[in-house]
């Protein structure tokens, strides 16, 4: 705790900011609130809003407290570039994913989760493998916006620990419960208004406060070589590199934006995620450079914690009002996040193991799914409180996470333009590559002599596979073979031999590698040819409302409903 | 970095989240709008 900074605000002030934020969020919900409630409007608000709220909730869920922290921690420990290398290749994850987006939007218009979609395309095994990664990485983000909570009241008030979790975890729980996606996405608009607004006033504010732009001359000596080079190699290898390499991995593994993407309307979909990614990145990297100018400054955080940095540097040169402002944009970073990833649990354990697996899609009770949504949340809540007691590595989860997430990559996305992938294919593909990925990432065996060597080889291929399907997105099949011929090439000399030191990021690219030879391999050969018109018949709404308004298509989705009879005989060649 | 283009280069991300936000404000307001007129709820 940074004794500090401690007891910056009164305990009357931080309640009234407290239940000012989590009360005037929980009216607005309250507006939108019905008494009995949609399941399918529950998980995707209807398939059908606006750019507005899409574009403002896809921002507020992408930026979390812990990507502020980063991003100052990334600008004070590689100086200039380091926000950059954060907040440019996080914002790229979103880029990256539209087009790949709108192509699982135009097979599965209805559906609500990739894992859902999974499930028409393959079956159980692939959807399971997706939604439990899915359940993992929304608990920890959960976590973890639990942790910056209870951090941040901790510091500025004279609250504990503990008690700031709890409230945090009531206050979002509170908005949210009752109308889950649907108050989570119209609230979003709110919080996002709120960290902009933050934003574009307290950053100039500090920097003037701090006596720049003249800091930049008399506190250059404090920044290394490296810190001040915009093209440092250390900031690339050891922040930027990394991030690349989980650029799809968590837009595909992240159930969060699987979520907005099915619940925007569909031709909203491109400037949805441009917006987004200029939103997030701005924000990011903006409130990245508090790092660098702590760094200009000589600026030392207590007890040299990193995270210290942002709060730290509010509380030296921000007034009363102002610091109030900035406890409010953090609350609404992790509020916006929290609320996102209690919609993500729940709308996967109404649609994906309720809708598809327990009832089953044509048996599945809408009254029940909701009930199974709202116990959702409530025990991700409970869960996620009983660990931020305990207070464990987040970043690290999160890495570890985000690298597993790599091995679903290749098989999720081929599985939506590749007719041969078959169930078998992506569940053996994905399974290997988790066996390679677990030994390497905790180093059970040293990386050296040959082993090193056959870990690079693969790393090239992984690197080939990203690149190549960053391009395939965007520019189709034939440039992004070539793009990543080329990027294999380029790279072999630059990472056999040498990137087996950095075992985090040899894992993740182990992973792509392995899952995407194996899927390939399995299925090359194979005479499966997938319809992929059935998808759209085999998701869609759960909720009678919506069912009712377009039989033909009800009709339809439960007679191809997974498990019933005519499931196998509409898939030619696949031998699930 | 000279110290003109360190000044720019830290204030341009508030700049452009300020035009961000007028974008969004400005799209929901006009779906609000359009909801209203329709009689429909804005999600």
């Amino acid at each position: 705790m940074n004794e500090s900074s401690a007891a910056q605000f009164g305990a009357i002030t931080v309640v009234l900011l407290l239940v000012a934020f989590y009360g005037g969020t929980y009216l607005v919900s309250h507006r939108i609130r019905k008494k009995k409630e949609n399941a399918d409007q529950y998980m995707t608000a209807g398939n059908k809003i606006g750019f507005g709220i899409s574009a403002a909730s896809m921002t507020a869920t992408w930026i979390w407290a812990s990507s502020m922290y980063a991003s100052a921690e990334a600008g004070y420990t590689y100086g200039i570039s380091g926000p950059i290398h954060y907040g440019l290749w996080g914002a790229l994850m979103i880029l990256f994913i539209y087009p790949f987006g709108k192509r699982i939007r135009a097979v599965a218009p209805k559906a609500h989760s990739i894992a859902e979609v999974m499930h028409a395309r393959h079956g159980r095994s692939s959807q399971l493998m997706l939604a439990g990664s899915n359940v993992v990485g929304s608990l920890i983000s959960l976590m973890s916006n639990f942790i910056a909570g209870g951090v941040l009241i901790a510091m500025l008030s004279p609250f504990t620990f503990i008690q700031g979790v709890l409230t945090v975890a009531a206050g979002v729980l509170l908005y949210t419960l009752w109308s889950g996606f649907r108050a989570s996405v119209l609230t979003d608009f709110i919080q996002v208004m709120a960290m902009f607004g933050a934003v574009a006033v307290i950053i100039p504010f500090i920097f003037f406060a701090a006596d720049f732009p003249a800091a930049f001359e008399t506190g250059a000596q404090n920044l290394t070589s490296e810190q001040q080079s915009f093209f440092s190699s250390e900031a690339f290898l050891n922040q930027g590199a990394p991030y690349i390499a989980a650029v799809l991995a968590y837009a595909i593994g992240n159930q969060t934006i699987a979520q907005r993407l099915f619940a925007v309307r569909e031709d909203l979909i491109k400037p949805t995620f441009i917006t987004a990614t200029i939103g997030y990145g701005a924000m990011v990297i903006g409130v990245g450079m508090f790092g660098v100018l702590a760094l200009y400054l000589g600026f030392e955080p207590t007890g040299g914690d990193v995270n210290n940095i942002i709060p730290e540097m509010a509380a030296s040169y921000l007034p009363a009002v102002l610091l109030a402002v900035f406890f409010v944009m953090i609350i609404g970073a992790l509020s916006s996040t929290a609320d996102s990833d209690l919609s993500a649990m729940s709308s996967i354990m109404m649609a994906d193991v309720y809708g598809q697996n327990v009832a089953g899609k044509a048996k599945a009770n809408p009254r029940t799914m909701l009930l199974v949504g709202r116990v959702t949340m409530l025990l991700a809540t409970a869960a996620a409180v009983s660990f931020a007691s305990l207070q464990l590595s987040i970043l690290d989860l999160l890495v570890f996470v985000g690298a597993l997430w790599g091995a679903l990559v290749f098989p999720v996305l081929a599985s939506f333009y590749w007719k041969k992938v078959t169930n078998k294919a992506f569940t053996v593909s994905v399974l290997a590559a988790l066996a390679c990925f677990v030994p390497v990432r905790f180093e059970w065996f040293p990386l050296t002599g040959v082993v090193g060597i056959i870990v690079d080889l693969f790393s090239v291929v992984g690197i080939a596979v990203i690149l190549g399907l960053m391009c395939f997105g965007f520019f189709g099949l034939k440039v992004a073979k070539v793009v990543a011929v080329i990027a294999a090439i380029v790279s072999a000399p630059f990472v056999v031999g040498f990137l087996h030191d950095y075992a985090t990021l040899s894992a993740s690219l182990l992973a792509y590698a392995v899952s995407t030879i194996v899927c390939w391999a399995m299925s090359v050969r194979g005479n499966a040819e997938f319809d992929f018109a059935l998808i759209e018949q085999r998701t869609g709404n759960f909720d009678d409302d919506d069912a009712a308004a377009s039989p033909a298509v009800a009709a339809s989705s439960v007679a191809a409903a997974p498990g019933s009879t005519s499931h196998e005989s509409t898939t030619v060649g696949d031998p699930r | 970095m000279s110290t003109l283009a360190m000044t720019l280069y830290t204030l341009m991300w508030p700049l452009i989240v300020l035009t961000v936000m007028v974008v969004i404000g400005y799209a929901f307001f006009a779906d609000w709008k359009k909801a209203r007129e329709n009689g429909q709820d804005i999600i």
